[in-house]
This record gives structure tokens, C-alpha cells and sequence, in this order.
């Protein structure tokens, strides 16, 4: 008997290694989340990284794991619109833990005034690329924090740590990488839809504007003629697209303008970057290689 | 004086402060169905006319900390003139019972794959011959509580159930009604509409919006007269997106149909249609679509031979975004009984499709 209640004793006074389940819509924001909560919190992406996380349909499985999750991580700025709402109401957690990263940014290209579908796919509260850039990312991670610390108070302290580190690793590496492309951020990138403003930001690149005349529009044969005679003389480097970006579209724009281009993961791909880092190193010598 | 205009501009003011704080919690969207038909041969029942198919209007918000509540208002053309009814209206919950969402009202019935969805959301601008014969033009809706649990989170297997009042079956409303198997007499059945679907949805390993679902579906109903219909069903969809691409759609639903009327007679069908879409671009799709019906019940109707459905419909989409897409199509059916080719239907279908307001849902 007494060796019953020794055994119960021992079970009870084991601590329990009991996590915070986080699920987030992107593989960035999980690895950030991930980095501040540490082995307080496990953390599951719903997408991979190789889709366009605007065009995402509420699929089954993001229901189950949305329905079973303790916070959910959005990166928000309405990049989501077409499907998180979808899966929230359908799980049924509408009024559950929630952070959208977006919230916590000084977001860039807001919109004053009226906004409305003329416009193209515009967002009203700012652009939602901002995962792209280290420090940017960082901020936003803010928001996981605030809501972390919520849910586990005691753990608040942690957290704080955890996040303050991150913090400053983001920024150094953030300032690692400005050098390593400096040798090239004087001459103007283009980009095809608005997805690296925060990019060219955070790494001092000059931009070039934007293939795209409407956001979310694909550029008119006109338009991509019109733009390579004004940026004949311009000596753009390159024109920088997502992987998903139409590639016929890009070719005939090399051919009119002479302006090559890359194409490349918009996040992190999950089962190809183990961390964020690994990414930015990705674009980072991509873009060297290419620019050249 | 002054104090007389200041109370006519609060009089004034306060409605709209209030109306303009209850608009701004509501989710209101309007969707619009243009269609034109052309009839290529003889034969063809197509009118021959451009109209408004639907507009329909939704409205969608929570109710209160648990329950979400969703209505929609449709507009349909009937043989000149506007008919409005109300599609759905239902409350629904996906808190009280774990792992069960439910919903109670009026609303589609979660059978199959078309009848779940809005036929402007739909992948082809007509319905095919076995839906059009077993449920409707559109889809049939009925009101009672629809029921969706999830069986294994590891699996994704959903089990719906639901029981209707069973008082009507088709659409409330008359129009392009050509079959006679839709009910509208809106008397007490002697067992009211119940329905399951058993469903599976598979994840793509390399995309997390790529997949494949498929479904089991039952549905049964014995009207006032005492007909009685059973359903039995399969669908599946496959889709592939890459970007905003949708590269591949494989979309289908194969159905049993049993109707035994109260003098013993009974009428049996298998019907069904298979769906392959190619994506070019983001804007721009390719469809073929293959259709079936057969009549296995030739004793009943006295005719000496089964009787088969054919038809193909080849189609062109153009997706502008997300809010705006046209179709154009050509669709040939026909009938083959005894040898011969009978009630050919050659058309030319043209389709616009609009949505308003709020951001319409991504639905797999």
C-alpha cells in the first residue's frame, strides 16, 4: 500500500510539461510564436508556405485544428478575410484567444479615406507582407505575446525574456543581411504585386514601384509594355515576384523591358527552411546572385 | 425654435447613429446570376432569353456569444415575373456540443455537393439532369436542424445528420420547374425528410488548400400521399490550387434514386455527372463535364426498354477576381430508349456572375 501512494505521490509532484497549443496561418508566424514561447507552447502552421495565403480555401482540416487550438495567430491587415472568418465561425471561436500580428505593426501603404473594390485588392489597415522583414516580423510578434501572457500569466516573465531576445536577434540579423546586400540596394528594385515594400524597407532597397497597376490585377499587355519604356533608363536591378506570381506575365515583361526577374517563397516552406533565418539567407543570396 | 431644431436633429440623428452601429456589425452581401440561353436545335427547351436568374441577398452576424445567425433573401425570374423568397434563415452553433456544430431553420440540405451549396457558387452554369430529376434546378431546402460532428479529428471524418419537416421537397418557388418529381404541395408527410452524409476530406502533402473530400449521403421522405423516396449518394471533389490558381478541379456525384408509390409501384434511377476543370491561369478555366441518367424502372412505365440520359457540356470560365467571373458554355443532351435518339437539347449557355459587399467565404 505504501508503495501505492508513493507511486501516486511521485505523479503527482512530477511537473507536467503541459503546452499552450498555438495555431497560426502562416509557417512564419509559428516560428515566432514558437520563439517566444519556447517549450511553454507547441506551435502548428494551418498553410505550408507555398500558397498564396489570400486565396485559401476554409478547408476541413483547418476547422479540426483551429477548434482544438488554445490561441490562433493570424497575420490580419485582412490578409485572411477570405477564409479565417470562415474557419472561426465554423469552429466555433469566434469569441476564443485570437492575435493577428498585423495589429502590432506600424503597417505601411494605409489607406485614408474610402476604400473599395475599384481599388483592387487593396487593404484598408495597411500592407500585410510584412513577414518579410526581420524586424517587422518582430513587432508583430508582440501581439502573440500580449495574448500569451494572457492565458498563462505566470508564465509572463518568461515570455518577456523570450520575446526581448527575439527581438534583438531579429534586428541583428536584420542588420547582418542590410550589410550583405548593400553592395546592391542602390539600384532600384521593381516588384510584381506590393509583397515586399517591407523588404525593400528594412534592407534600404530603392524601389521601383510595382508590375502590377491595380493591386491583385495582373498588368495589362500596355501596361507592361508602358512600364518597360519608362524604366528603360532607370537601371533596375531586378523585378522581384512570389513563387505564385504568373510566369508567362514576367517572361513577356523581360523580353519588352530587359529586366530580369526572380522569382521566390514568400515565407517560410515548410520541410525547406527550419527557421526564419534560413529563409532571409535564401532571399538574401538569391538576390545577389541574380542582381549581378 | 433653436430648441425645437436641435430636437428634430437628435429625432433625426440618434436612428441613424443606431442604424449605422447595427450595419456596421452585420455582414451584408449581394450576389448576382445573369444567364442567357440559346436553344441550337429544334428541340431545345432553352428560352432563349437573358435574365436575372437570382440576385440574392445575405445578411450574417453573430446573435449573441453563442449562437451566429445567417439569412438570405433571393430574387428569381418566373416566366416574366420576380418571385422573392427566403433562402435560408437559420442560427447556428459550433459551441454547445464539442466537436458538433449545428444549425436550426431554414436552410440547403447537406447532402451531396451541389445541393450544399449556392448555385452561383456552383462550378457550371446548369445543373445536371440527375440533380435537376432527384433534388432541383437549384437545391432543396427545407427548414429543421442539420447536425455536423466530427467523427475523427485525425481523419477528418464529419457525420451530418439532419431531419426536415419534409412538407415540401424542391424549391419554394416555381421557377424552371420541369419535373414532376419536385414537391410543392406543402402537406404533412407521413415521415418528414431525414438525411446523413458521412464525409472524408484528405489533405494534399505539398498544399494545405489542395485536397480531396469525399462523401456518403442518404436522404428519405414519405410525402402526404404516401411516395415514398429514398436518395442514396456519392460525391467527390479534388482540388489543386497553386497561387490563386485553381489547376485542377475533378468534381462528381453519383446517385441512387428509389420512389415507391402508395399503389405499389416503384420507380428506380441512377444518375449522376463527372466534372474536370483545367485552370490556365488565375482568370481563365477549361471545363468538361459528363452527365447521366438512367431509368431502371421500365416495367413501371410500360415502355419495353431502360431509358438513358446522355449530356456534355464544354465550357470556358473567366474569373476577373474573386467577385466577378463569366462562363460561356455548350451543353447537348439527350435521350436514347428503343434504339433511338429522342428530346435532343443542343444550348448555348452564358453566364455572369457578380458579388457585393462583404468578402464572400472560400469554401473547399
Amino acid at each position: 500500500m505504501k508503495i501505492l501512494w508513493s507511486l501516486l505521490v511521485l505523479i503527482l509532484s512530477t511537473p507536467t510539461f503541459a503546452s499552450l497549443k498555438v495555431v497560426t496561418t502562416t509557417p512564419d508566424l509559428a516560428w515566432a510564436v514558437k520563439q517566444i514561447g519556447g517549450e511553454e507552447v507547441s506551435v502548428e502552421s494551418l498553410l505550408r508556405g507555398t500558397e498564396d495565403p489570400h486565396y485559401v480555401d476554409a478547408v476541413p482540416s483547418f476547422i479540426v485544428k483551429v477548434r482544438s487550438a488554445d490561441l490562433l495567430c493570424a497575420v490580419g491587415l485582412e490578409l485572411e478575410a477570405g477564409w479565417l472568418p470562415k474557419v472561426r465561425g465554423r469552429a466555433g471561436v469566434l469569441d476564443s484567444p485570437y492575435c493577428e500580428f498585423g495589429s502590432s505593426i506600424d503597417a505601411l501603404e494605409k489607406h485614408e479615406g474610402p476604400v473599395d473594390r475599384s481599388m483592387g485588392d487593396v487593404h484598408s489597415s495597411g500592407n500585410p507582407h510584412f513577414h518579410l522583414s526581420p524586424s517587422y516580423l518582430a513587432q508583430g510578434a508582440e501581439a502573440a505575446l500580449v495574448e500569451l501572457k494572457k492565458l498563462t500569466p505566470e508564465k509572463s516573465a518568461y515570455y518577456d525574456k523570450r520575446y526581448k531576445d527575439f527581438v534583438e536577434r531579429m534586428n541583428t540579423f536584420e542588420d547582418e543581411i542590410f550589410q550583405k546586400l548593400e553592395a546592391i540596394n542602390k539600384r532600384p528594385f521593381l516588384q510584381y504585386h506590393q509583397e515586399f515594400t517591407y523588404f525593400f524597407k528594412s534592407y534600404g532597397f530603392k524601389s521601383a514601384g510595382s508590375l502590377e497597376n491595380i493591386p491583385g490585377v495582373s498588368p495589362s499587355a500596355s501596361r507592361l509594355a508602358q512600364l518597360s519604356l519608362k524604366l528603360k533608363d532607370q537601371n533596375v536591378a531586378l523585378v522581384l515576384a512570389a513563387q505564385h506570381a504568373p510566369l508567362a506575365t514576367l517572361e513577356r515583361f523581360q523580353s519588352l523591358s530587359d529586366i530580369s526577374f526572380l522569382r521566390v517563397p514568400l515565407g517560410m516552406v515548410e520541410g525547406k527552411h527550419e527557421t526564419y533565418f534560413d529563409l532571409q539567407n535564401e532571399l538574401a543570396s538569391e538576390i545577389l546572385k541574380h542582381a549581378k | 425654435m433653436k430648441r425645437g431644431f436641435s430636437f428634430f436633429l437628435i429625432f433625426l440623428l440618434v436612428p441613424f447613429s443606431l442604424q449605422a452601429q447595427l450595419l456596421s456589425q452585420l455582414e451584408l452581401s449581394l450576389a448576382g446570376d445573369l444567364v442567357y440561353n440559346q436553344g441550337l436545335n429544334k428541340n431545345s427547351e432553352a428560352d432563349e432569353s437573358l435574365s436575372m436568374r437570382s440576385v440574392e441577398f445575405g445578411v450574417s452576424a453573430p446573435i449573441d456569444h453563442q449562437f451566429s445567425g445567417y439569412v438570405s433573401f433571393a430574387s428569381h425570374e418566373n416566366e416574366g415575373a420576380e418571385a422573392v423568397e427566403v433562402h435560408e434563415a437559420y442560427i447556428h452553433n459550433a459551441k454547445l456540443i464539442p466537436n458538433t456544430e449545428f444549425k436550426i431553420g431554414q436552410y440547403f440540405l447537406g447532402v451531396g455537393r451541389l445541393n450544399r451549396f449556392h448555385r452561383h457558387e456552383w462550378s457550371f452554369t446548369r445543373a445536371p439532369k440527375s440533380h435537376r430529376d432527384f433534388f432541383d434546378e437549384e437545391a432543396v431546402f427545407d427548414t429543421g436542424i442539420e447536425t455536423r460532428t466530427l467523427l475523427s479529428a485525425k481523419h477528418f471524418v464529419e457525420l451530418t445528420l439532419g431531419v426536415t419537416s419534409g412538407y415540401k421537397y424542391g424549391h419554394s418557388d416555381a421557377h424552371e420547374h420541369e419535373e414532376e418529381e419536385v414537391d410543392h404541395s406543402g402537406e404533412k408527410p407521413h415521415a418528414p425528410t431525414h438525411y446523413m452524409r458521412l464525409s472524408q476530406f484528405i489533405e494534399d502533402s505539398n498544399s494545405a488548400t489542395s485536397g480531396m473530400e469525399w462523401g456518403l449521403s442518404y436522404l428519405g421522405r414519405t410525402d402526404a400521399e404516401g411516395e415514398k423516396l429514398h436518395l442514396a449518394g456519392f460525391d467527390f471533389v479534388k482540388k489543386e490550387r497553386v497561387g490563386r490558381k485553381l489547376a485542377w478541379l475533378i468534381q462528381s456525384e453519383l446517385w441512387f434514386k428509389s420512389l415507391k408509390h402508395s399503389d405499389g409501384d416503384k420507380e428506380e434511377q441512377l444518375g449522376g455527372y463527372f466534372m474536370l476543370e483545367k485552370g490556365h491561369s488565375a482568370h481563365w478555366g477549361t471545363g468538361l463535364r459528363l452527365d447521366g441518367l438512367m431509368d431502371l424502372s421500365h416495367g413501371h412505365s410500360g415502355e419495353d426498354e431502360d431509358s438513358v440520359y446522355y449530356g456534355v457540356t464544354l465550357q470556358q470560365t473567366y474569373r476577373s477576381s474573386e467577385f466577378f467571373s463569366t462562363r460561356l458554355s455548350a451543353a447537348h443532351e439527350f435521350q436514347r430508349m428503343e434504339g433511338s435518339t429522342r428530346d435532343q437539347d443542343t444550348r448555348l449557355m452564358a453566364q455572369l456572375i457578380f458579388v457585393m459587399g462583404a468578402h464572400p467565404a472560400h469554401d473547399f
